[in-house]
Order: C-alpha cells, then structure tokens, then sequence
C-alpha cells in the first residue's frame, strides 16, 4: 500500500522525519518497502501490510498505529451526522442474508454536480495510486484511504423501486460489470440488487447500468459489512480484485461503516454541491466484542522480559483495546477494527510489538537433554556425496518439474511404473506439469547444456525425490541417485584404465559396500534405452533396485551431440531400497596362523562365458570340500592375438589355506588339478597354453 | 691376505655392470669355480693341514660372498639412476588422478546450518514433498478462504479421485512447516528438530524460483519464551555470517506463530550503509521466525499452560546466495558446470 507522508502528518500530532516514521514502522509491524521523495516535497511510502492486519489499510489506521508507538495524540477529521436535514424514509435497504451482511448503510444525495475532484484530492489518489474519475467517484476512494471502508455510489436514477436488496445469487445470474464485461455468477455469490435485479457484485465492483456518469444528479451512497470469505470466493471466482474486495475479504470496520458514509457526503456536499435526502443504517447483526483473559505474569514469562502491569495496560489502552482489572489480571476486549484478536497470545504481540522487539533480551534456551533416535540416512547420504565427489562427479540439482517428452526420450512404454506421474493442475509452463519418475532426463539435459558449452566431459549426479501416482491419496515418494558419466571420446593426456561400463560399475561398487549393501547382483538389463550387453540391472532380494550402463547408441544418437565417439554411462538406483535402517554388526575374526599356497588357472573359454560363472565352479562346494580355498582373484581378461576366433581367456590367482593345519604342496596339486578339469569339463574351454 | 682374495679385490674394482658381476661371482664361488677347484685339493693334504686349509677356504668365500653383496647393491642403485637420468620426465605435466567434482552449494549450506543445530542437539525431521491441505495450511492455522494463503502461491496436483476435493486436495508443499505437525503429532515434548527439505512456490523470477529449499526448525519445552527465540537465532546467525553481524527481529505475520517476527540481519555487503542488495535499508530479510501459535498446539493435542515453543524457517538458496555473492537464483538448477565446479 502506498501512503503519502504529509497525508499522514494531518492526522497525528507529531514531527519525526519521514525516515524515522519509516523505520518506526517497519519497527512495528507495518514494514516500509521502499519510500520515494515526490517533486513537491512530500514522501511517498511503500508498506507491507500482512494479512492480519486490515485495520492498516487506511492512513488513518496507520496513524493510529503511529501514535500508539510514539504515545502521540490521533486527530481525525470531525464527522458530521445528518439526522436534522433527512426527510421521510423512503428508501428501502432490505438485507436477506444476515449472515453474508451483517450491516448496510445507504446515504442518499440529490442535486449533486459531477465534475473533475479538487486538483489535493486527485493528487492524493495519484500518489496512493488510484486514478482519478470524477469528484463522486474519487471522493469514495478518498474515504477508502482514509478510512479502509469501502464505498460504492450508484447512479440513484438507475435503480428501480427505490430499493437496495442484499441477497445470495438463487441460481447463475447475469451482470455487466463497471468494466464492461458480462459476467455469470454461480448461485450463491453475494450481489446487491434493485427491485428487478443486481446491480452490483457485493464487496467486489459494481454494475455499468447503475454507475454514475457525467449525467448524474442524484446518488445513492453504499457503505456495508460483508463475509470475508464470501467476498474472497466471488474475487477468485470472477478473477476480479479491486481495492474493496481486497480489504473486504481481509474484513473491515463494521462500527466504522456509517461513519465513512458520512465523512464521504460531507465531502461530496462540499464538493459536488447536492443535500442529503436519507440516511438508513441497517444493521441486524450487531457487532459484539470478544472478552479475552491476559495474565501479565503469562506476558512476562512468554516473553521473557518484565515489563511492568502499567505499561502493559497503557499499551492496549493506546491501541483503543479497553482493559478491565479483574483479580489482578486483565480483561481486554479489542476495538471492533481488529478482528484479528481473538486470544492471549494475540494479545501478548500486540504488547510485544509496540514494547519493541529490539528491548526483548536475547537468552539461548534452558532445555531438557533427551536420547533421541537418530538416524543415520543423512550421514550415509553425506559419506555419499562425498565419495561421488572424489570420484570426479559434480552434484547438480533440477527441478521436479517435467514433461512427457521425457516418456519419448528414453522409450518408456506404456504399463512402465515410470509412467504412473504425478500431474500439476497449474504448472508455471504449460508442458512441464508432471512430476518427475526418474532424474535421467534431467541430467541429460545438464549434460547438453554443459556440451553447449563446450564440455568434453560432464560427470554429474543427482540425489532426489521422485514421485509415483498411486491412484488413491498421497504420491508415493521414493529418493534416487542418477549418476551419468559422459566422454567425447577426444584424446587424453592418460589412458582411462577401463571401458566405460566398467569404470561406473566401479563407481557403483564402492557406494553399495560404503552404505553397507551387500546381497546384491547384477544381471543383464533389458532396458531399452540401455546398450544390450553394456548394462545390467541391480537386485536387492530378487527385486530391481536400479540400473547402470551404457545409454543406447539409438539413444545417443537422437540426443544429436555434437562429438566423435560420445559414451555417456549411467546410474540410477532407488537409495530408499538401499540405504535401510538395519543394524551391521561389526566383529574381528583372527586371521589363520598357517601358510597358504598359490596356484594361477589361465583358461580359454566361449566369449559368452560369464567370469562370475567360473568363480562360482571354482569355490564349488564338490570341489573344495574342506574350504581350502580362501581367496580367488582375476587378475587378467584377453581377446585377441594368440586365442581364437570367439574366445577369451581369463585367468585366476587362488590362494589355498587350512584353518587347522599346514597344507602339503602334494595335497593342492591334487586339489588344483581337480577344480581344473570340474571347470574344463562345466565350461567346455581349455587351459591355456 | 690370501693370494686368491687379493687377485679377486682387483678384479672386483675393474667390475662396472651387474653382468660382469655376475660372471665374477660364478668365476669364484660357482660349481666350477676357483674356490670350488681350490676344495678338492683338500683330501691331497696331510690330515693336519686339512683343518687350517679348509677354514681358509671358506673364510675366503664368506669375505667374497660379502663384498659381491655389498658391491652388487651399489651397482644395481648406479644402473637405476643411469637410467632415470638418461630418461627425465617432464615434471609439470599433472598427477594423474580424477579431479573432484564441485558440491552443489545448497548442499554446503545446508550442511553447515545442519550442523549447527545438530551441535545443539536438534534432530533431522522430514515429510513428504507432495502435502495434504491439512497438513500444509489447515493445520497451521490457514484456513480456506483466507487471505493467507495469498501469501503462497501454491501448485495444486490433480487427483485421480476427484469430486471429493475439500480436504483430499493436495499440494506441492509451499513450506517444510508440515513437518512441525507431522512430528508433533507423532511424540511429546520436549522437541527440538529443523527440518530441511525441497518446498514449491507458483512464481519465477531471477529472484524467485519455483522449486527453493527450506530449513525449519522447532523447539518445544516448558518455558520456551520470545527472547529464547531471540537467543538462539541470533547464536544461529552469528555462527554463519560471523560474530560481528548484527541482527534485528520486527514484527511481522506468519498463521501458525503468534507473536510473528522476521529476523533481519545487517547487509553482507555495505554494512549497513544501504546498497542495492538492501534496498538501501541496510539490512536483509534472512529469516521468519514466531512462538508457536496456541492454535497449532490446539491441533495436535499440545497442552498450551504447559509448554511453549518456537518455530523458525529460512530458505537456504537466500543464505547462500549471500555468503556466495550468487545473484541469479536460476543458477542453482541449470547444472552448469561453470558455476557448479566453483564450490
Ligand atoms: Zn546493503
């Protein structure tokens, strides 16, 4: 809200700067945006009015505020009632909602003049930035600032049978509004009507066929109390906001409603000529303070400052709260301009902000220690971050939002899980208005992002929530890692030490031991954006917890990167599957006393042969019956030179150790040869020559 | 000294490589070598020279065994350093090692505030990012039809069971103020948690961004009152931006804290004297902060004689943006690795 600071001047009695009424403001509540210095000298402030607080949407509610702080006398202007010149009562204000109107003055004026409004006046409104219309009009918006009661003046010629009917829409009704749009409200939107039909949306604008025009001669004054929250809906619904449904659905002065009037005919009396015909008050709801207890003991101790009973007493006092003594306590009942007070704690602010935040000391709490149960989700994802880190990655964050392009762009199909998003009813961007299912597609477009830049290498991660429809109730929310790991395939200073898949499969290794998964396997993938033969799927008990591999080269190409051989590897797993609460239980096993033997096993075998399969034959329980095995390693993996056309040979350190006893060289000779020709005979290879 | 010995020192000067070494070693003590030959005179010999020849021989052989050891090891060091010297590596071209990604800096300050309040004794709270009305406003004291709720522009979901909406509507969580219910309602004080997480806001600009992560915190306990609230986020804030950092609270509104304050701390960059930043006002709006509105206690069953609390909230791309002088909120999400690699 904009407010003139000369303007503000007139109603208190007082000489602080215009800085220092800004930062007493601010100080107290009504927070002071911006302030400009005008051309003829006055300031204009910008403040902040939070919603509780619609008693301030007025310069005199804010200079009521103003004295309060700085115990300075308030000057209102002297309002005039004009119960000796009113004739016979002719004019009808019938309100059928009691419930949505609780009161409804009308003022009516004949032989008014309409003509441009006091140059003071215009520049005012200009400077509260409202535009000026006519001397009728802008009188009605001079009182709004003045006084936060909204006025309407309606062209009193138009209204037929000298009636003002509040009532709820019955069914969808039609009205042209001021701004010339014919509008169906749904039924039970609050309307002001004549004796054949509305004539103003109640609280929000009025009609065009009722509205004063240059032509107008006699007015109808309207200045009424309505629901805030039915006033609020009929604003959203019309998507109308003007500057009375905004204070109307913030809930104004109901004791102050007959007052504005009167202020706004004095001055259209003093500026558009005419006299006043009638005043009718219809007021069937009367407005009933609420009574509520304070103990200064409570302020003291909730605040933790001792401020005295006097003190606390004048404050309310000074903000028009009436204070009762009852057994050393008060009883306060706030002015019927603050709804917003209904109890203690209400009331202890209202102490606080005016005693000064800034006099409260600042003590660190005295609290009760507990054993609390912790759990250690953040320190693994941090042990994490921190590993990926090391590991060359760079952790970037997208937005939930995306689109179905993402569907397209990795093949996911119909019956997909990944498919089951969540929708956003108002996206900021028509086409991103699903919630995120897998972080891939994100991190592929930092990547081309980062390409676009002219990165040969982009090596990033992700951790985040992705998010399910269940069909029923709240999304099912699962945290994910996404890893993507791309290479240009440009020339380097050092040779990489293995192909791609290998060296994140060597990343995703380490994470599942560093968060203490072990029973895991990996099997060949059937992802369609996945290379067939570079990836594999992760199980945990049999079930998927994620994938990694190599993007398809029909991936890679649609992607339309701009480089030789680009390789773009990829993570994704579901870390809520991985990272569980179960204890691990540490211990020592001492190591065995006796000496082992070695043996290397070099075998040639079919290229489809698996190396885990090989492993597997030789720890076999047939094999190796008294567990003389302790350890087999791989430790070399050919194709080429030397081997067939479909072959290849892996080869195998095995280190051979008893528990009990010293083992003969003999005794693994025989042992050796025995796993040898097992394997031989399982795999169909032979021993490498 | 013996012959044998003294014709073998000048052969061993004369030696240079480890071949010739070798050849020497063997010309001595091999199977056919000198101290070989020399042992088979023995059984020619009177039986009482036998014992002096014999102890001659073989502390001949020690003596040659240990200078071959000792000058074998010289040479060996020689022909290592020949060669490295005669092939010197360029020393400034880099180590080979993966240099280590950047952290994203919501994750550092994020981190840090973590810490902070761990240190005191708070416990990590989460809850869930797609919210109920209920627990996103009705339950802090937002009502439908309330001016309030202008106050977060909200991302609605669509539900699949609609016709129901009222109080099956969902949201994108606007604030991570859900979890103060969520917990509360869970357990009994006294509490003492913050809880972080990712929140949403309908708006975008270089200084709003749709999506922007948040740190709550709660304390319940007896006797919690406004100038704890005070003490702490002021320990807080001077932890964070340095202990010479002054800070303010003024009045302000939040639904589910009564008395409300927004927490201001004195501009980073013109200590006070009015900038851009600050809109000239010298300070910074970094945090909103409130006693815990009995209302909310109402909500969860809390008895309101007997325990009071505080709740704060600050969102954490605003903080680092301060500390890091970062002043385009969109360059958190775009994963540009320009920006992201400086932390
Ligand atoms: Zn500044």
């Amino acid at each position: 809200m904009l407010i003139s600071y000369n303007w503000l001047k007139e109603y208190i009695d007082f000489n602080s700067s215009p800085e220092d009424v800004a930062d007493l403001l601010t100080m107290s509540g009504l927070e002071v945006e911006s302030y400009k210095k005008q051309e003829d000298g006055d300031v204009i402030l910008e403040l902040n009015i939070t919603p509780n607080r619609a008693d301030c949407l007025s310069v005199t509610g804010v200079a009521r505020d103003v004295s309060a702080v700085l115990k300075k006398r308030l000057i209102l202007p002297e309002i005039k009632d004009f119960y000796n010149t009113v004739g016979a009562n002719r004019f009808k204000v019938e309100i059928l909602d009691t419930n949505l109107c609780h009161r409804y003055c009308g003022i009516v004026i004949h032989g008014v003049k309409t003509a441009l409004a006091p140059e003071w006046m215009a520049q005012r409104l200009q400077a509260s930035g409202i535009r000026p219309i006519n001397n009728i009009v802008d009188i009605t918006n001079y009182v709004l600032m003045e006084y936060g009661q909204p006025l309407h003046a309606f062209d009193l010629s138009k209204l037929k049978g000298d009636r003002i009917i509040v009532r709820r829409a019955e069914r969808p009704e039609l009205i042209t509004t001021l701004d010339a749009v014919q509008r169906t409200v749904p039924a039970g939107t609050l309307l002001i009507c004549d004796a054949e039909g509305p004539v103003a949306l109640a609280g929000v604008m009025g009609g065009e066929g009722t509205a004063v025009t240059a032509a107008t001669t006699d007015i109808l004054l309207e200045s009424a109390w309505f629901d805030p929250a039915s006033i609020r809906i009929t604003s959203k619904q019309t998507a109308l906001r003007s500057e009375s449904s905004f204070r109307f659905e913030r809930q104004t002065d109901i004791n102050g409603v007959k007052n504005a009037a009167l202020r706004a005919a004095s001055l259209i009396l003093a500026h558009c000529g005419g006299r006043v015909s009638e005043v009718v008050d219809n007021y069937p709801t009367p407005y009933s303070a609420p009574q509520i207890p304070l103990s200064h003991k409570r302020v003291q101790s909730f605040l933790g400052v001792q401020i005295a009973e006097d003190e606390i007493d004048g404050i309310l006092s000074r903000l028009e709260f009436k204070v009762e003594r009852q057994d050393g306590n008060d009883i306060v009942s706030p002015p019927s301009f603050r709804s917003d007070i209904e109890l203690e704690a209400d009331l202890i602010e209202e102490i606080a902000r005016i005693y000064g935040y800034n006099n409260i000391p600042s003590v660190m709490p005295e609290v009760s220690l507990a054993i609390n149960n912790v759990s250690d989700k953040h320190s693994k994802l941090s042990e994490l971050r921190q590993a990926l880190r090391y590991a060359g990655f760079t952790e970037t964050i997208n937005y939930s939002f995306t689109t179905k392009e993402d569907f397209a762009l990795l093949d996911i199909t119909a019956g997909d899980e990944r498919r089951n998003s969540v929708t956003v009813k108002n996206p900021l961007q028509k086409d991103y208005n699903i919630l995120r299912t897998s972080l891939l597609p994100s991190l592929l477009k930092n990547m081309k992002y980062n390409i676009s830049f002219g990165a040969k290498e982009v090596s990033i991660y992700e951790i985040s929530t992705v998010f399910f429809d269940t069909g029923k109730g709240f999304p099912q929310e699962s945290l994910k890692l996404a890893v993507l790991s791309y290479s240009s395939g440009e020339k380097k200073l050092y040779t990489e030490p293995a192909a791609h898949f290998y060296r994140i499969k060597g990343l995703l290794e380490p994470i599942l031991s560093s968060l203490r998964c072990v029973n895991y396997e990996l099997r060949q993938s059937n992802e369609g954006f996945l290379e067939n033969g570079q990836s594999a799927v992760l199980l945990i008990g049999g079930d998927s917890a994620g994938f990694l591999g190599l993007l398809s080269s029909e991936t890679v190409a649609r992607l339309d990167i701009k480089a030789g051989r680009p390789e773009i590897g990829l993570i994704e797993i579901y870390l809520d599957r991985i990272i569980t609460p179960q204890k691990v239980s540490l211990g020592y096993k001492p190591f065995l006393k006796y000496p082992s033997i070695e043996r290397d096993l070099a075998i040639v075998v079919n290229e489809t042969c698996q190396s885990c399969d090989i492993v597997n034959l030789i720890k076999n329980e047939l094999s190796d019956p008294e567990h003389l095995i302790e350890s087999v390693e791989i430790f070399d993996h050919y194709k080429g030179k030397n081997i067939p056309e479909g072959k290849k040979s892996i080869a195998y350190h095995i280190v051979y150790r008893s528990a009990t006893q010293t083992l003969l060289e003999s005794e693994i000779d025989t042992l050796h040869a025995e796993i040898v020709n097992h394997i031989i005979t399982k795999t169909g290879g032979s021993l490498r020559a | 000294m013996t012959a044998t010995l003294e014709t073998f020192s000048k052969e061993l000067e004369a030696v240079t490589t480890t071949a010739a070494l070798r050849e020497l070693r063997s010309k001595y003590t091999g199977k056919k070598g000198i101290l070989t030959e020399q042992l088979k005179k023995l059984p020619a010999l009177a039986p009482h020279e036998r014992a002096a020849f014999g102890k001659q021989i073989n502390d001949d052989k020690v003596y040659i065994e240990e200078r071959l050891k000792e000058y074998e090891k010289q040479l060996i060091s020689k022909e290592i350093k020949a060669k490295l010297s005669s092939a010197p590596l360029d020393i400034t071209l880099p180590g080979c090692y993966k240099k280590p990604g950047g952290r994203h800096p919501v994750t550092i300050v994020l981190a840090e505030i973590t810490d902070i309040f761990v240190s005191m004794g708070f416990t990590i709270e989460e809850g869930p990012e797609v919210e109920s009305d209920y627990y996103n406003f009705e339950a802090l004291n937002i009502p439908r039809n309330h001016p309030a709720r202008d106050m977060q522009d909200t991302f609605y979901i669509e539900t699949t069971d609609d016709g129901q909406s009222g109080d099956n509507s969902f949201v994108l969580r606007t604030h991570t103020s859900p979890v103060q219910i969520r917990v509360m309602q869970d357990r009994r004080p006294p509490l003492r948690f913050i809880a972080p997480g990712k929140v949403y806001r309908c708006d975008s600009d270089i200084s709003h961004s749709p999506m922007f992560h948040q740190v709550e915190g709660l304390v319940v306990d007896r006797n919690i009152s406004f100038s704890n609230l005070k003490g702490l986020l002021e320990g807080f804030l001077k932890k964070v931006f340095g202990p010479e950092v002054p800070v303010r609270l003024r009045p302000s509104f939040f639904p589910f804290t009564e008395p409300s304050a927004e927490v201001d701390m004195g501009c980073y960059f013109c200590k006070g004297s009015g900038c851009r930043v600050c809109k000239g006002t010298g300070w910074i709006e970094i945090m909103g902060a409130g006693m815990v509105d009995p209302r909310v206690f109402r909500n969860v069953g809390y008895d309101t004689d007997t325990y009071s609390g505080f709740a704060f909230g600050m969102g954490i791309e605003r903080i680092a943006s301060l500390k890091y002088g970062i002043d385009d909120i969109r360059l958190y999400y775009e994963g540009d690795l320009r920006f992201l690699r400086q932390f």
